[in-house]
């Protein structure tokens, strides 16, 4: 659905992409994962077509080039800043963009978006009233109102409690399940383990590494952390068999505790780019 | 179109949701219009004046030139007296003195109880120094009076007009006539004994260094006006008032009045009532609308950046021209609606009454349509919310101030008039002023129209360039 092919951006002397190459398919998720400064927001503007790329091409296939603004009414976004007016209510904006979007019947795409995030009880209210979470709530409504077949979203559970947290991630895979095609932009790993298809992991404007969780798991974090805790102290082992070990430390006795940790996706993460701040 | 309008039903209900727009676009601007108009008055240094000569005679000619020598006034003479009311109309000189063409020959026979009246067509909205003007026209008139009673030409054919004009008085009774008479020979007996002292005078300047013209004027001012005096009052006990009635006097007692009269009347004001000063302030008060307005309005693009909302409409898809044009038309529509309360409680609360409601609503449009331009200039001028609103004000403040939206321009120095052509609010004052109470025809209202046509177009233009060049970044 979506291809980015070859994408080069340079912001004077700062190449913030370079030669970023990844395809989002009809009902994945896409999770892109890379540290601030990667180049995952100069990405995303390149992809619905607001920033014009110095080099290479965003297709949506079936559609055109988001340069071309009819082609752009296939894309919902839900940006990282909360994109909403908060002296409108709930309704009045997603109702509002259902206007722009020349939606038939705004009212009602509104209120069913509403409803699926779960902000019908509060829908009458200004958003300026809402909690963090229930405005990232109308944040996600306003950008699938119109059931799009593409979705960007950027980091869409920034700072939410744990219940808006569910409620966005069952709902993101929902919309996936009905056939969009969605980029998923998260610092939080467990999150993209959890619901993803597949990851790409940028740095410095590169693409690293793309496949499924498993792939990445497999490829770059094989050994698992065996901690064994003695009265004398804590003992750590990296391992490729960690049944082996417990096994060993088992049968040596005098095992207080035992804990085995499995490498995850952050582990890959810091794996590929490392331990640096970037600030 | 559908974007256009969507987004301006939108901007709006948000503009009418924040009660600090409330504030600066209805509350402030009334609160500015009331005060000034309560405390309306003071005065200018040097007051500009048309003066339209109609007499081709010696003492219209000579009291033309003491105005223009006179420092406190800025004469600026023009042909007719059509042009010396437009330029009062127009806000280019706080009155119009007219010298009469009959000014010469009514002086002429003043001896008979003729009088030569100089109008004075003022600026309602400049009333103090409409004032001062006829100050200044009494002072000179009385000046002129001394050196056309001490000029020998003039007297001598001053009083040979007045005979006549006695003469031919058929108002006048024989006993009346033979009395004034008598008075105008012991005048004409007076004049020669004068004039003989001032020739010899005027000769004994000739060898004496300095000169005792001053002193001379003086003594013969005194003189002349003891004469007249008398005169007058001699009748007056006598109960033989000679009844004459000059041509163009008004004045219900014309032994009373001066050989020159000043009759000064309000140019703007056909009704018998001259136009409140509420009709002057609360075209400033609209000015200040508008500042809020544009205040409202001005910071809305970055707004929209900083929000990402911008980013929202862009994928709607709107073109930067729509959401311009969106966010413009709601300051357009905020600007008329504000104008319409201004103009509601001006009427009926403050009874200003309108001279040319179709006018009135010409400039209204076009105002808004001005200040809208402007406002999505700075709007695209500024990259992010807090310059949009900090330098914006500021630059917006300054063109209100000088523009005539505190102080009227008719108080300011000469270079901050100069200035204030630059502002849109002083053409938007000259507007709304020219179709309530300065009696524009339209032709005299396109000047100002014309111009605030332009800024609104030259502004949702460098608007949409700002924004584009801003977006490509």
């Amino acid at each position: 659905m979506l291809l980015l092919d070859g994408l080069v951006k340079n912001f004077g002397a700062l190449r913030a992409v370079d030669g970023l190459s990844l395809r989002v398919n009809r009902g994945e998720i896409f999770g892109l994962l890379g540290p601030n400064g990667a180049g995952k927001s100069t990405t995303i503007s390149m992809a619905i077509g607001l920033i014009q790329p110095d080099a290479g091409r965003v297709i949506y296939e079936g559609f055109g080039s988001p340069t071309q603004s009819s082609v752009r009414k296939h894309v919902g976004v839900a940006p990282q800043n909360l994109a909403i007016y908060e002296e409108l209510t709930g309704e009045e904006n997603v109702v509002f963009f259902a206007r722009l979007q020349g939606v038939n019947n705004p009212t009602a795409s509104a209120r069913e978006a509403l409803d699926r995030v779960g902000l019908t009880p509060r829908a009458n209210d200004r958003a300026r009233t809402y909690s963090g979470g229930m405005r990232r709530r109308l944040n996600l409504a306003a950008a699938f109102f119109h059931k799009p077949p593409l979705l960007l979203l950027d980091e869409p559970t920034a700072g939410v409690d744990p219940q808006s947290r569910t409620n966005i991630l069952e709902l993101v895979r929902e919309l996936a399940n009905e056939g969009a095609a969605i980029l998923y932009t998260t610092h939080y790993m467990e999150e993209a383990q959890k619901i993803c298809d597949r990851v790409g992991i940028m740095d410095e404007g590169k693409v690293l590494v793309t496949g499924s969780v498993g792939e990445l798991l497999a490829k770059y974090a094989q050994e698992t952390l065996v901690l064994i805790e003695r009265p004398g102290g804590e003992t750590r082992i990296s391992t490729n068999d960690p049944l082996r070990e417990v096994a060993a430390a088992l049968s040596a006795g005098d095992v207080s505790g035992l804990r085995v940790e499995r490498a995850d996706l952050e582990t890959v993460f810091l794996s590929l780019t490392g331990k640096r701040l970037r600030d | 179109m559908r974007a256009i309008l969507t987004i301006a039903m939108k901007d709006l209900r948000i503009f009418a949701r924040d009660r600090t727009n409330a504030f600066f676009v209805i509350v402030f601007p009334l609160a500015i219009a009331i005060f000034f108009g309560s405390i309306f008055g003071g005065s200018s240094r040097s007051i500009p004046v048309a003066v339209i000569v109609e007499s081709a005679g010696p003492v219209a000619t000579d009291f033309a030139n003491t105005l223009q020598k006179d420092s406190t006034l800025s004469v600026v003479i023009l042909p007719t007296r059509e042009e010396g009311d437009a330029s009062v109309r127009l806000g280019r000189v706080a009155a119009c003195v007219i010298i009469p063409k009959t000014f010469d020959s009514d002086l002429e026979k003043s001896m008979a109880g003729g009088r030569a009246i100089v109008e004075v067509h003022c600026d309602p909205a400049r009333q103090a120094e409409s004032g001062l003007v006829v100050g200044k026209l009494n002072e000179h008139a009385m000046r002129a009076i001394v050196r056309m009673f001490t000029n020998p030409k003039i007297n001598s054919k001053m009083l040979a007009q007045s005979k006549l004009a006695l003469a031919l008085n058929p108002n006048m009774t024989s006993q009346q006539r033979e009395r004034v008479s008598d008075v105008l020979e012991s005048v004409q007996e007076l004049f020669k004994q004068q004039n003989r002292e001032t020739a010899a005078a005027a000769e004994t300047s000739k060898t004496i260094a300095g000169s005792v013209n001053g002193d001379s004027t003086t003594n013969t001012m005194k003189a002349n006006t003891s004469v007249s005096t008398k005169s007058a009052s001699n009748n007056t006990e006598n109960g033989n008032v000679p009844v004459s009635t000059p041509p163009s006097a008004t004045s219900p007692d014309p032994f009373l009045a001066l050989p020159i009269q000043i009759q000064s009347s309000t140019l703007a004001s056909d009704s018998t009532e001259p136009p409140s000063t509420f009709a002057v302030t609360f075209p400033q008060g609209l000015a200040w609308g508008f500042v809020g307005c544009i205040g409202a309005f001005g910071a809305g693009m970055a707004e929209e950046r900083r929000r990402g909302t911008l980013m929202r409409l862009l994928l709607a898809p709107c073109t930067i021209f729509s959401v311009l044009a969106g966010k413009s038309l709601a300051c357009f529509t905020a600007c008329v609606t504000m104008s319409v309360f201004m103009l509601l409680v001006a009427t009926l609360g403050f009874h200003v009454s309108v001279k040319n409601w179709p006018l009135l609503a010409l400039a209204i449009a076009t105002c808004s349509f001005a200040f809208s331009g402007f406002t999505m200039a700075l709007s695209g001028l500024f990259k992010n919310e807090g310059s949009a609103r900090s330098a914006g004000n500021a630059i917006v403040l300054v063109l209100a101030m000088i523009g005539g939206g505190t102080i009227p321009l008719a108080f300011m120095p000469p270079f901050l008039r100069a200035a204030s052509q630059v502002s849109p609010f002083s053409w938007a004052i000259l507007a709304i002023e020219g179709a309530v109470w300065r009696g524009f025809a339209f032709t005299e209202m396109l000047a100002p129209l014309g111009i605030l046509l332009f800024i609104g177009a030259l502004g949702l233009m460098l608007g949409n360039v700002f924004i584009k060049t801003r977006a490509r970044g």
